[in-house]
């Protein structure tokens, strides 16, 4: 990468200053290590964003950045609709909230532990996972409307888990600014066959083991202790958000003629936040949301069923509340202030957590003093964390940290390192359960593919923008 | 003439697709997505679904079309070996031809989520089309 135009602007932070039709700088947060592994496509990429119009502050890059379609994946962007700010499809990615779920259990893994395989085998079944497996929720397209308006809201209603999880989801499972009537029939079909299931890729459900503490009184707050069982789930919206992603840059491909604006690619493709195009696209998206929180809820809810089966006792005895449920790739209003004003900003994260300190009206009212959870998941057969939010973190990377390891490897030059058999063999090597609906699959998701999530999170420390609250270890494994 | 090749990407699925006509450039390119989920040899050709697709460009017109292959097998657990199309100025009509999938015979690589406007091109160079295509995954 040409780091000759970057400056260091502090320990963690590093800077390229706005050249040419940049309107804003772009800083990336990362040790230097991670720093020097970012591609020169990526840096290109947020170097494009920051051309874009009403973009505020800076574009920013989270430490595991790397090449995506427009925007890369790991950045951040603010627009300010009164400075003729901009809405990107791009800029939220196809999978409109891919998410993070955490469960805590009120059980130490070791007691947990000589059921694993069984509970994992029961997990397994009751989860579709993989390509093309169907859900099992059968949805009237009158139901997937409501779904659609009403997120995980809908989902409690219907059965599907505890009112108290609701309170323990970003935006409490829904977002309200949402309107089916935006959503194409193509969108529709695609969420019809898919209700309720993980996905493939690097979707997946672990049980872990808390390994770490790192700040006991927040970790109290959140329900975590040393050496306890928990469940992480990463899934997103499904064919629905693919859908809705996939028409509205259509759409803005066309809206960009109207409104004379040119972007250096055509996955940038965008419109005004305050025109119909972009309206329209905020609404759909927001429906793409809520079946992400949909879907979470009711495989929060499968995963109670199967501890209870293999168990034999009720969920809430073995205190399986929730944690959180947090998105890493979405576009909402948020107010931060800029150069000592208070604004409205649409901030764009694709492949960024939120992580809103305390204090933030965005905390639900039980994490108000301690600031929301940010869910961080390794890749497969790694660590993961939990982090918090800090005020500098607010001031200086609008309330955001990373949203995994990264990829550094491509899905082919993994296959030809090692088989699906091979990576499995090795990490059962290491203690752990692998249940993948493919061999290739996980072949692609070797833990070789990724960068060292370690040390994505000592950016996130040196830079400030976040604190590490506990770190977890994976046990048990289920791929799509 | 090689029908499609696979390119080195990070995060997704890229590839190149041929033809010594518009049509065969299409259909190669349809190929070549299919193959990035599944293996085209696993696939028998038992059943028919028909595609009629208007745009206002080719290139749109590719990317309308493979959006259409990827939504039906999707939506429908369709896979595709084999298709027939027809296109003229920037409409296209045709089939395109398999059967539903069949965990038992049929194993999945990856699962595209969307045909992207990554570097996504349709060009013709000394009578040969050729098209750049990457895939999110």
């Amino acid at each position: 990468m040409e780091k000759e135009n970057f400056r260091q602007k502090r320990q963690g932070i590093w800077e390229i200053e706005k050249t040419g039709a940049m309107k804003v700088p772009v800083r990336i947060f990362a040790t230097e290590k991670l720093f020097k592994e970012i591609e020169t496509g990526a840096v290109q990429q947020q170097k494009n964003v920051a051309t874009l119009p009403g973009i505020q502050k800076a574009c920013l890059g989270m430490p595991e950045m790397h090449w995506g379609n427009g925007f890369s994946i790991g950045g951040v962007a603010a627009f300010d609709e009164k400075e003729k700010g901009i809405v990107s499809p791009g800029g939220v990615g196809y999978d409109i909230n891919c998410g993070m779920r955490l469960i805590r259990t009120g059980l130490k893994f070791s007691e947990l532990k000589p059921k694993l395989k069984e509970l994992t085998e029961v997990l397994f079944k009751l989860i579709p996972a993989g390509v093309g497996e169907k859900g099992k929720i059968r949805l009237s397209r009158e139901e997937l409307s409501e779904l659609f308006a009403r997120g995980a809201e809908y989902a409690v209603e219907k059965g599907y888990g505890w009112k108290s999880d609701l309170e323990r989801t970003e935006e409490k499972g829904r977002m309200k600014a949402a309107n089916p009537e935006k959503v194409s029939e193509k969108a529709f079909k695609r969420g019809l066959a898919q209700s309720g299931t993980l996905g493939s890729g690097n979707h997946f459900l672990e049980i872990q083991e808390v390994s770490d503490i790192f700040n006991e009184k927040t970790a109290k707050a959140y329900g975590l202790f040393k050496g306890q069982a928990v469940i992480m789930l990463h899934s997103g919206s499904r064919g629905s958000g693919h859908q809705i992603a996939t028409d509205y840059i259509h759409v803005m491909l066309k809206a960009m003629e109207k409104y004379k604006i040119k972007v250096p690619d055509k996955q940038l493709a965008c419109a005004p936040i305050n025109s119909e195009e972009g309206q329209d696209y905020l609404e759909a998206m927001n429906c793409g949301v809520n079946y992400a929180f949909a879907n979470r809820q009711a495989m929060c809810h499968w995963i109670r069923k199967g501890f209870e089966e293999v168990l034999g006792q009720k969920a809430e005895e073995l205190g399986m509340e929730m944690i959180y449920d947090v998105c890493h790739n979405v576009a909402k209003f948020e107010k931060h202030e800029i150069e000592g004003k208070m604004k409205k900003l649409l901030v764009h994260r694709k492949g960024a957590t939120r992580a809103m300190p305390k204090n933030r009206e965005e905390n639900p009212s039980l994490y108000i003093t301690e600031g929301h959870p940010a869910i961080i998941p390794g890749s497969m057969g790694t660590a993961s964390y939990v982090l918090k939010g800090t005020e500098t973190g607010l001031k200086e990377a609008f309330a955001s940290v990373c949203h995994g390891a990264g990829r550094v490897m491509s899905r082919h030059a993994a296959m030809r390192l090692k088989t699906g058999k091979q990576v499995q063999k090795e990490l059962e090597a290491k203690g752990e359960i692998i249940m993948g609906a493919s061999f290739s699959g996980l072949a692609e998701e070797m833990p070789e593919a990724y960068k060292d999530i370690d040390e994505v999170i000592k950016s996130v420390e040196l830079s400030e923008i976040g604190e590490k609250v506990s770190r977890h270890i994976p046990k048990a494994v289920i791929k799509g | 003439m090689q029908r499609f090749v696979f390119l080195e990407h990070t995060a997704d699925i890229k590839f190149q697709a041929f033809g010594k006509s518009i049509e065969e450039c299409f259909e190669n390119s349809a190929r070549a997505m299919v193959e990035a989920e599944c293996s085209l040899k696993s696939i028998k050709p038992k059943e028919e679904r028909k595609a009629s697709l208007k745009a206002e460009s080719k290139e749109e017109l590719l990317h309308r079309f493979l959006e259409e292959v990827l939504f039906l097998m999707e939506t429908e657990q369709m896979l595709f070996s084999d298709f027939k199309l027809e296109i003229q100025g920037n409409s296209l009509k045709g089939k395109l031809i398999g059967e539903k999938a069949d965990k038992k015979r049929h194993e999945f690589k990856a699962h595209a989520k969307a045909v992207t406007w990554n570097s996504f091109g349709l060009e013709k160079e000394k009578g040969l089309w050729k098209a750049t295509v990457v895939l999110d995954i």
